[in-house]
Order: C-alpha cells, then sequence, then structure tokens
C-alpha cells in the first residue's frame, strides 16, 4: 500500500464506524453498519455515498467541444446545456481508456467525470489530446483550482428528491422537481454552490449526484445526512455501490470494461454510448468498429437460484447443461432479496436469453482434489450452481 | 466500532470462540470477525463424524468481499453441525455466540481448551488489532 489516498471525508467515514480499505489509490468506506442494509435503503428510501475519489475534470473554451468530441465516442456536438451524458474514452487501437460523464454545465464549459483508479493516466491521456484545441483543461480537485473546486457526493434513491429539496430555497426546489434524467443545474444547497445532476451509478431513476467545493463537502455531507434521517437516508459505501450497480447491470471498469476480458461497448449492451455517425471522427473508430463487427461475445446478468451458495467473482466460468464453458464472470454481489446476483460475458452462439438455466463454478482459492471412483465420504467437489438468465437490465419504475 | 465479546467463551487468535458445554465443545466465529467480514453469504460445514486437529481448518465463511477459513479450537471429532447456516448464514451476523454457532466438538483431550485465549486476553487482542485496522 503505497500512499493511499483520503477524501475531506475521511474522518467522518471513521466516526460513523465505517470499515476502510482501499480501492482505486484511496481509502474508502467499504460499508458502515451493513453492506446489505445499505443496498436496500438505496431501492428504499435513500442512500448517500462519498463519490469524491472519483475524478473531476473541466474543460472549457470555444474548443471544448470539439475536443471532447474528438476524444469521446458520444456525440458532445448534441449535448444541450443543462444535460449530462456518459461516454467512453477509448485509444487509437479501440481499447478502452475508461468510462466518463459529460456535464455541459455553461455553454462553453463541461465537467468531466473519470474512474478514480484511472484519474492519472486519462489526465495525461486528456492533456495530450488538448494541445491541438482551442480550450483548457483543469483538474477540479486540485488545490490549484481555486473556488471552482469540485468533488462529487451522490445521493441516490426514491426520497433523495424530497431531502435535497429540505435543503433549498425560492424557487430552487420546484426547479430540481422538473430536473429530467441527466439533466444539471446550478443551485445553493444548504448554502453551499453546487452543481446537481440527476445522474447516478445505482440504477435509481431519482438520484442524484451533487458536485461541491472539497471544503464544503463535509458540512454538505452532514447537512444531507440530517435532512434525510427521519426518511430512512443511510450512508452507503463502496460494497452497496458495487452490489446495486450490478443488480441494475452498469458496467465497471475492469470488470465489464477493459479488464482481463479487454470488454468494450459492444460486448455489454452500450454501443448506443459509441456514436459511430456523429460528425466528428473520435479516436479510435476505426479499430472499434473492426472490432465490433468481429464480435461473438455478449454480456448478461443471472441470478443463482438458492441462497447461501458460494459467492462468484470475476474469471469464474459459466456453464451450460452439458457442462461446457461458454462464459465467464464479470462481477457478482447480493442482490435486494439476498441472492447473488451478477454478470457474465457469453458465447453469443449459446443461445443464451433472459430465463435460460446456466450453471456457474465459484471457484474457491483453493481447489479440491477432483473425485475419483469410491471417494471417501466427506470428499468435496466443485458444484456448478445453477442460476438464472435475467433481463440484461433492472426494471425499474421510473 | 468495539466488537461483544462473550466472557463465558474463550477465543482463537483467527477469531474462533470456544465453550465448554457438557462434555462438548461448541465453536463459531467472534463477533469481531463477523463484523469484519460483514454480511456473510456463504458456509462451508465439516461432516459430522470427521476429526481434526487443533488448528487445522474445518470450514470456511465467505462474504462478497471475503473469505476466510475456520480453525478447529481444540482436536476431537465434529458430533454436530449448524446445518441451517447453510442456507441462513446472516445468522452468523446477527448472533455470532449463539444462534451462529457452527460445530460441536467431542475433544480428544478438554485440557486442550485451557491453551486458548481467555475473555481478557481476547479483548486485549482486538484492541491491539482494532488500533491498527482503524
Amino acid at each position: 500500500m503505497t500512499n493511499l489516498k483520503r477524501t475531506a471525508l475521511f474522518e467522518t467515514h471513521r466516526q460513523l464506524g465505517a470499515r476502510i480499505a482501499p480501492f482505486g489509490g484511496w481509502e474508502m468506506p467499504l460499508w458502515y453498519a451493513s453492506a446489505r442494509e445499505e443496498h436496500l435503503a438505496v431501492r428504499t428510501a435513500a442512500g448517500l455515498f462519498d463519490v469524491s475519489h472519483m475524478g473531476v475534470l473541466d474543460v472549457r473554451g470555444p474548443e471544448a467541444c470539439a475536443f471532447l468530441d474528438h476524444v469521446g465516442t458520444n456525440d458532445v456536438s448534441k449535448l444541450a446545456v443543462g444535460r449530462s451524458h456518459y461516454s467512453y474514452l477509448l485509444d487509437e487501437r479501440g481499447d478502452v481508456v475508461d468510462d466518463i460523464m459529460v456535464y455541459r454545465v455553461e455553454p462553453e464549459r463541461y465537467v468531466v467525470v473519470v474512474n478514480a483508479a484511472n484519474n492519472d493516466k486519462d489526465w495525461d491521456w486528456l492533456r495530450a489530446q488538448a494541445s491541438r484545441f482551442r480550450c483548457v483543461l483543469r483538474d477540479l480537485r486540485d488545490p490549484a483550482s481555486g473556488a471552482d473546486r469540485r468533488v462529487d457526493l451522490a445521493l441516490q434513491g426514491p426520497r433523495s428528491l424530497e431531502i435535497l429539496q429540505r435543503l433549498m430555497r425560492d424557487a430552487q426546489p420546484s426547479m430540481l422537481a422538473d430536473l429530467p434524467y441527466t439533466g444539471v443545474l446550478r443551485a445553493s444547497l444548504a448554502g453551499h454552490d453546487v452543481f446537481i445532476s440527476r445522474t447516478g451509478y445505482t440504477g435509481e431513476r431519482i438520484a442524484y449526484e451533487i458536485f461541491v467545493h472539497p471544503d464544503e463537502s463535509v458540512a454538505l455531507w452532514q447537512a444531507l445526512l440530517d435532512a434525510g434521517r427521519d426518511l430512512g437516508l443511510k450512508p452507503c459505501g463502496l460494497a452497496a455501490r458495487d452490489s446495486l450497480r450490478i443488480e441494475a447491470g452498469l458496467p465497471l471498469y475492469g470488470h465489464e470494461l477493459a479488464g482481463p476480458l479487454n470488454l468494450a461497448p459492444y460486448h455489454i449492451g452500450f454501443d448506443n454510448f459509441v456514436k459511430v455517425g456523429k460528425a466528428a471522427d473520435f479516436i479510435g473508430k476505426a479499430a472499434y468498429l473492426e472490432r465490433a463487427a468481429r464480435n461473438t461475445a455478449k454480456l448478461i446478468r443471472f441470478r443463482m437460484n438458492e441462497k447461501g451458495v458460494r459467492p462468484s467473482k470475476l474469471g469464474d466460468p459459466v456453464l451450460d447443461k452439458r457442462g461446457r464453458v461458454i462464459g465467464t464472470v464479470t462481477s457478482c454481489a447480493p442482490d435486494g432479496e439476498g441472492y447473488l446476483l451478477g454478470m457474465a460475458l457469453v458465447e453469443q452462439t449459446a443461445g443464451v436469453e433472459e430465463g435460460s438455466a446456466i450453471y456457474i463454478i465459484a471457484l474457491p482459492e483453493r481447489l479440491p482434489e477432483p473425485l475419483k471412483p469410491f471417494a471417501p465420504m466427506g470428499s468435496r467437489a466443485l458444484m456448478p450452481e445453477p442460476s438464472t438468465v435475467l433481463s440484461r437490465f433492472l426494471s425499474r419504475k421510473a | 466500532m468495539a466488537s461483544k465479546i462473550d466472557p463465558s467463551a474463550r477465543y482463537l487468535k483467527t477469531h474462533e470462540w470456544a465453550r465448554i458445554e457438557g462434555d462438548e465443545i461448541v465453536c463459531g466465529i467472534s463477533d469481531h470477525a463477523q463484523s469484519a467480514m460483514n454480511d456473510l453469504v456463504y458456509v462451508e460445514l465439516p461432516r459430522v463424524g470427521a476429526t481434526y486437529k487443533a488448528g487445522e481448518a474445518f470450514g470456511v465463511v465467505e462474504s462478497v468481499k471475503a473469505a476466510s477459513d475456520v480453525y478447529m479450537p481444540v482436536s476431537g471429532t465434529i458430533t454436530a453441525v449448524n446445518t441451517q447456516l447453510e442456507s441462513k448464514p446472516e445468522i452468523i451476523n446477527q448472533d455470532p455466540y449463539q444462534g451462529g454457532w457452527m460445530i460441536r466438538i467431542k475433544p480428544d483431550d478438554m485440557a486442550e481448551f485451557n491453551n486458548l485465549l481467555d475473555a481478557d486476553a481476547y479483548a486485549q487482542l482486538l484492541n491491539e488489532t482494532e488500533d491498527t485496522e482503524d
């Protein structure tokens, strides 16, 4: 563990009794009391996440749009002021450098949020490309960004709108209620100057991210927890963040994007965020198209049929009913009901659809000896767990 | 957060608890251990009749973020296992010292029980580890 970073909320997490662990170069809360209760709080009430480890960049200038259209796969020229979109950075080979969110906060100003673990790599990549465009790239977590500094907190779940409204005045509560999905607005929240976007990583439709100055993040965190306590708001750690995004069918860099399987948007059903028809050419487009045309695999969501079975993880084999390997698990975590739910990459030719039966072997750290005839009682074999393929995404009521 | 300790039990450094009940020993994992693992989703128990040496792994507990072997407090023969845990591993999280018991052991030598940490020594161990962990 070399030089782990801490967010401004680190001591707050400790006081809340969080279990802390390293993640993406940061010491972050895994959970406070129970990851399962935090998961359920987001689905039924609301959850507050410290995601201030995420990279927050700022691109402004007359060619900010052209720059982002050059490095990103989504069509920034179609992005309205006050809206955001999900996009990818690809390299020349068409490999995914990172998945990003782009928020158009002013006509010539965009905020870009990148994965914590990729922040430095993305920064170097973007800076190298930006020199050709009339735009200024800044790191909004760098003290040099002064009053513009921003970090990300996420407030997710059905009661999150009401919680935010309690901390807003005048016309702002109704403006927030009218904010469409992916919309972003500037507001005063409990007296703090923030951007609020209706976005998130939990599959909830009533879900917000709040961009606040890091020096004010502790006070805002506390104000949000106080405002939401009677509504069932809970602070949530990375374990619930992971189980919620898996349940929702959303990719994580290193698992469903890039990673050991080198996955790309076309594998996972996200190719609609790669606008190959947009006016601007983007880095990696030709290679991406060529590879997408040759793709023979797809991502599925599955649930194990029984509780109390060994949890699966990235790399575990997926079998058909004849015991043939047809895929690889990418992520797995308990869902809101306590069943293990995951995602896996499977061959398209395996004919796996929603409702199909598949079998997953959760490989233990120590593999048992292969069974032989007359195996003694008490010896153990690897047990393929019967699992059922789900719809690609969690269906949520709007 | 301070973990609960059952004062009537003895402990292993690997966070198993053991209690004498009649001529048998009951064993599970401590409140500290379940809390460190968080929500358990999988428990692997031994076969009744199996024999193990003290310190040998007899089972596995897994949460999504971690897997851990569970070790024998004394040498002996398994006389009962809490099969309820196989479908409801969360019982260990909710009630580690009573409902969350894992195995009953017929010890080869009951005197081995005295080699285990008493509640005070275990509390001291937790103080030291929790200071460095958190």
